[in-house]
């Protein structure tokens, strides 16, 4: 049952996250991953992820909220299913040699975690589940991330889209007393106030797609190791955003306008990520931008249409991920350098990683090809060109003209070793296996990407790597800090000092304050002065007198 | 019918039976204060064990007070002291014991003192008990402030420097709430010649004016104790000052007090000199919880954020009990459950750090990469503060939030905004210790909290996972 698979691994995650062992970590990393190799070879079948059965859970069942848990098979599991176990696997696989070495175990553990609440979220049929597994992905990839400064972007950027995706859960649950993803729908169609609650859903969907404008923490993945980075990228959040547009779709059918803002963000995005990774320096910043290019594809897509991105699904994030391993081949070989303008004319060096290199090419043509004729072929062409445009001016710089390369990496250039080159390999196979032998407009694109890289003007660019500014420079969370933190904190600042100290402390405080040390000023006067006391106590008790004798009838 | 076992008053009158072996507990510079704080714990989970065997009593129904005990005090004028417990309140005092415990684990070490401060903390629980087990207008009224006694007296000696000022404010703001509270129960009892249970204060018929003057005063005097504006001042005052995690703990338990007063007292078919006092309290929560958020944001001293990050959630809380249905409100005890919680294990566990650099000249930026075990389980308890779904908060805040939607959708906005920015103020402070770049290389003698200290701190997040699938797992197994 497939339930029953997902709690084996929730077991095999939760096991490598209690027991950290600090010796033999690769040793007890590739038993997990073996472990979990085995359970997903059982589970990602077609009787198991499709025709399975279902799982039921009454989790909560009171007067105020009824909530089910549930575990569906269905083709779509199937797809995303198979795509996020695959995804989890090859990364446990690299995460056993090429991670941090106290952290494999506590890596794999945490990789499979996010697998079980990514599986939660795709097989999700209530927006209470929906949110848990959102909100787990997040928690767990905090855990995961190991950089503060990304940390801090990952979860202020996701923290608010959670809690904006509450809201929109809490309008619609108040409304149609119901959780279901049904309920979405019925309330988009004649809800009170469905405007509010598509404005806040794009937001969420913005946010979690780390669409242009909430693209920091996207980018900023390129500071983590490649392994947990393309991990996140493609089987936890920006990922999770996309699986989110896809369960709550009805919004896009119900709502003319979200359609087209996100159509417009996806636009946006690809060529904001066509501009960054032409100007940027650092390879893993352009793999990233690459990778945001993909999504902004994917996201353009699922506006158009469910059906179209479910076919795509199995296989844009794998092009994805083939594209980001290829182009940190030249990195490994060059003794992890990271910079392109200290790489060029490795090609007489690293013949086979450029051959690795066509060949993704070939299978990701072959794919986008097969596609490219159905709804949205607008988007993918021009996701094609602005993606070859780009890889190619940076395969030129990388691999033609004369090397900037140091002369100890430059001595030591070789290229890597057999188990990078096995994705690569496997994918192309399974690709040209699947689709069949590359079509004659993929020998045809295949000539025109060789053409660019050997004459692509844009690889000029990279006189631009020369200014630290731009290198440095982070317009988003610039804008980000004008626009909210700043504003917030002045705000704070100035209620803070005028209303605590100025009318408080100052005022409220100071004033009885000082109406207390009068009243005890004036019983020690009346204490000491006996004269002025004996007169004071006279009137009062003659007023007492007074007052009982005329209001109270008498004595 | 009085049940043939007094439970209610046993719990009670547990943590008085503790505090007297407190006393008389051996306390020299051999012992420096470990016998006490044993007996003192072994009170608290004596406490608790009663707490499970009550919960296996009573139906887990809101509202239904049960196991009802009757104790005749005086009879001219004629007052008792009657008792009994409903699910709400039991799993209120099930999180102060548990609040409470894991304070007594963060001054485990402080020997300085020791004795004194358990004696003022069971004394603290006693009453706390009697507050929540009271069911009748006297009862409450006296358990209501006779906690302020303990609680002035570990202000008073572990207060800081600048004690002064923060118990000057306390007492002025709690005595305005005692005397006002008391006029209005003198009211009652006036008009009715006899003491009334709590349930049954709604229906009293006043006249206009007397009506204004006792529903006011009921207002003010639970508001005191709530950090709403202006009345905010004494317990931040408090929070600013007190370094001891057990004091912060019980002195941020206090605005509890007003949340379950205005729970007990406040009907939820108003009568209409009330539609107005609702209206402007509604309008000063959440500009105080929009208030107090915004100076966490700037405020950089961490017991300050914890202050606001409660002052706002218990704002929140008390919204959701204003709601015109009783349905949520178990759903309100829930979350508050999971809530003392973590507010007292991050308290604990910022204590810890505090120590860890006052020992070591220690900055606070990056403190926490030193300290690997302490930083995995604080950052777990920051999450699941700021309303991730790893306790009880998280389903039972939607909920809350909901109910708040549905009533009034600006007045949900600006809660949300609220909670929002505290939980980017706390987030923000967990970054600033987590940071890795700025920490100095020659700092070794940090201290990781040991594997015990782990294992109760998992121990502690496990409770709050287990509230989160069922938060009375406990009865239901």
């Amino acid at each position: 049952m497939l339930a029953f698979s997902m709690l084996k691994l929730l077991v095999l995650g939760v096991f490598s996250e209690i027991f950290q062992k600090n010796r033999l970590q690769k040793s007890w990393a590739v038993v997990v991953c073996m472990a979990a190799a085995t359970v997903l070879f059982f589970m990602l079948t077609p009787e198991v992820m499709v025709d399975g059965k279902a799982f039921v859970y009454n989790w909560i069942d009171t007067n105020a909220i009824r909530v089910k848990l549930t575990v569906l098979p269905s083709l779509e599991m199937y797809k995303l299913g198979a795509l996020l176990g695959l995804i989890a696997l090859a990364m446990m696989f690299y995460n056993c040699f090429y991670d941090e070495g106290k952290m494999r175990l506590r890596n794999a553990g945490l990789y499979l975690l996010i697998l079980v609440a990514m599986l939660a979220l795709v097989s999700a049929q209530n927006m209470m589940q929906i949110m848990i597994a959102l909100c787990w992905v997040d928690v767990l990839c905090f855990y995961l991330l190991k950089d503060s400064w990304l940390k801090r972007g990952y979860m202020f950027y996701n923290v608010l889209a959670d809690m904006l995706f509450i809201i929109v859960v809490a309008l619609i649950w108040g409304d149609q007393k119901s959780l279901s993803v049904e309920a979405l729908s019925r309330y988009m169609h004649n809800g009170d106030n469905k405007q509010i609650v598509a404005m806040f859903w794009t937001l969420v969907v913005l946010l979690k797609t780390g669409m242009v404008l909430f693209h920091d923490f996207v980018i900023n993945l390129k500071k983590i190791s490649f392994v947990r980075g393309i991990y996140i990228f493609y089987a936890a959040t920006p990922m999770a955003g996309l699986i989110l547009l896809w369960k709550t779709s009805s919004v896009l059918e119900s709502v003319d306008w979200t359609r087209m803002v996100i159509a417009a963000f996806a636009a946006g995005s690809m060529l904001w990520a066509f501009v960054g990774s032409l100007v940027i320096d650092n390879i893993k910043a352009k793999i990233m931008y690459w990778n945001m290019m993909l999504m902004g594809l994917m996201a353009a897509l699922l506006s158009l249409s469910t059906k179209v991105f479910l076919d795509f699904v199995p296989w844009l994030p794998w092009c994805g991920i083939m594209l980001s391993a290829v182009m940190i081949l030249p990195v490994v070989a060059a003794s992890n350098e990271l910079l392109v303008s200290k790489m060029g004319g490795f090609i007489s060096r690293l013949k086979i990683s450029f051959v690795a290199s066509m060949l993704l090419v070939a299978a990701e043509l072959q794919v986008i090809l097969h596609y490219s004729n159905g709804t949205g072929k607008m988007w993918v062409w021009g996701f094609l060109l602005l993606q070859m445009l780009s890889v190619t001016s940076v395969w030129r710089q990388i691999y033609c003209g004369k090397t900037k390369a140091d002369e100890k990496v430059w001595a030591l250039l070789k290229n890597p070793n057999l188990l990078y080159f096995v994705p690569v390999v496997l994918f192309g196979g399974l690709v040209f296996s699947y689709f069949g032998l590359p079509l004659k407009n993929v020998w045809l694109g295949l000539a025109l990407v060789l053409m660019l890289i050997v004459a692509n003007p844009l690889a000029k660019l990279e006189q631009i790597y020369a200014y630290d500014k731009i290198q440095k420079a982070a317009p988003c969370s610039f804008l980000f800090e004008v626009l909210l933190v700043f504003p917030v904190r002045i705000l704070g600042r100035v209620l803070w000092l005028l209303i605590d100290f100025v009318f408080i402390e100052r005022t409220i405080i100071n004033t009885l304050r000082r109406l207390m040390a009068f009243l005890v000023k004036t019983v020690a006067i009346l204490h000491v002065n006996m004269f002025v006391g004996a007169f004071i106590f006279t009137l009062i008790g003659g007023a007492i007198l007074i007052w009982v004798y005329y209001f109270n009838g008498g004595l | 019918m009085q049940p043939t076992i007094p439970y209610l008053l046993f719990l009670v009158l547990m943590p008085l039976v503790g505090m007297l072996f407190v006393m008389a507990a051996k306390d020299d510079d051999k012992t420096k204060g470990t016998n006490a704080l044993k007996v003192a714990a072994l009170a608290v989970v004596a406490d608790l064990l009663l707490i499970f065997r009550i919960f296996t009593l009573i139906s887990l129904k809101y509202g239904k007070i049960q196991l009802l005990e009757v104790y005749e005090w005086l009879d001219n004028p004629q007052i008792s002291l009657m008792f009994g417990v409903d699910c709400f309140a039991l799993l209120l005092m099930f999180g102060v014991h548990l609040a409470v415990l894991i304070g007594l684990w963060g001054v485990r070490q402080e020997a300085e003192e020791q004795k004194s401060r358990m004696i003022f903390t069971l004394l603290f629980l006693s009453m706390m008990n009697g507050f929540f087990t009271a069911v009748d207008i006297f009862s409450f009224f006296i358990f209501f402030e006779a906690m302020l006694l303990p609680l002035y007296m570990l202000v008073g000696m572990f207060g800081g420097v600048r004690r002064q000022g923060a118990l000057f404010r306390f007492m002025l703001y709690n005595l305005l709430g005692a005397l006002l509270l008391l006029a209005a129960i003198l009211v009652i009892y006036n008009h009715q010649g006899s003491s009334i249970a709590l349930s049954k204060i709604s229906s009293v018929k006043l006249g206009m004016a007397s009506e204004i003057m006792v529903w006011s005063s009921i207002f003010v005097a639970f508001i005191s104790r709530i950090p709403i504006w202006p009345f905010h001042y004494w317990i931040s005052s408090i929070s600013a000052r007190v370094k001891n995690p057990l004091v912060f703990i019980i002195a941020n338990i206090v605005p509890l007090t007003g949340v379950y007063g205005f729970m007990r007292f406040w009907p939820k078919t108003m009568p209409d000199v009330m539609i107005f006092l609702v209206a402007i309290l509604e309008v000063v929560s959440v500009l105080t919880m929009l208030f107090i958020a915004l100076i966490a944001i700037i405020n950089k001293d961490i017991q300050y954020k914890v202050f606001s990050f409660m002052t706002v959630y218990y704002i929140f809380y008390l919204l959701g009990v204003f709601l015109p249905t009783d349905q949520i409100l178990l759903n309100v005890g829930f979350a508050i459950f999971a809530f003392l919680l973590i507010f007292s294990a991050l308290e604990v566990m910022l204590a810890y750090m505090n120590t860890q650099q006052e020992n070591t000249n220690m900055s606070t930026e990056g403190c926490l990469q030193y300290m690997p075990r302490l930083s995995a389980v604080f950052t777990f308890m920051v999450l699941a503060g700021i309303g991730m779904p790893l306790s009880a908060m998280f389903v039972n805040n939607f909920v809350i939030m909901a109910g708040l939607l549905n009533y009034n959708m600006i007045t949900a906005f600006v809660a949300l905004g609220a909670l929002i920015l505290v939980a980017v103020a706390l987030l923000a402070d967990l970054y600033r210790r987590k940071r890795e770049d700025n920490i100095a290389k020659n700092i070794v003698s940090v201290a990781d909290i040991s594997t015990a200290e782990a294992v109760f701190m998992w121990g502690v997040a496990l409770v709050l996972v287990l509230s989160f699938v069922n938060p009375l797992w406990f009865v239901r197994g």
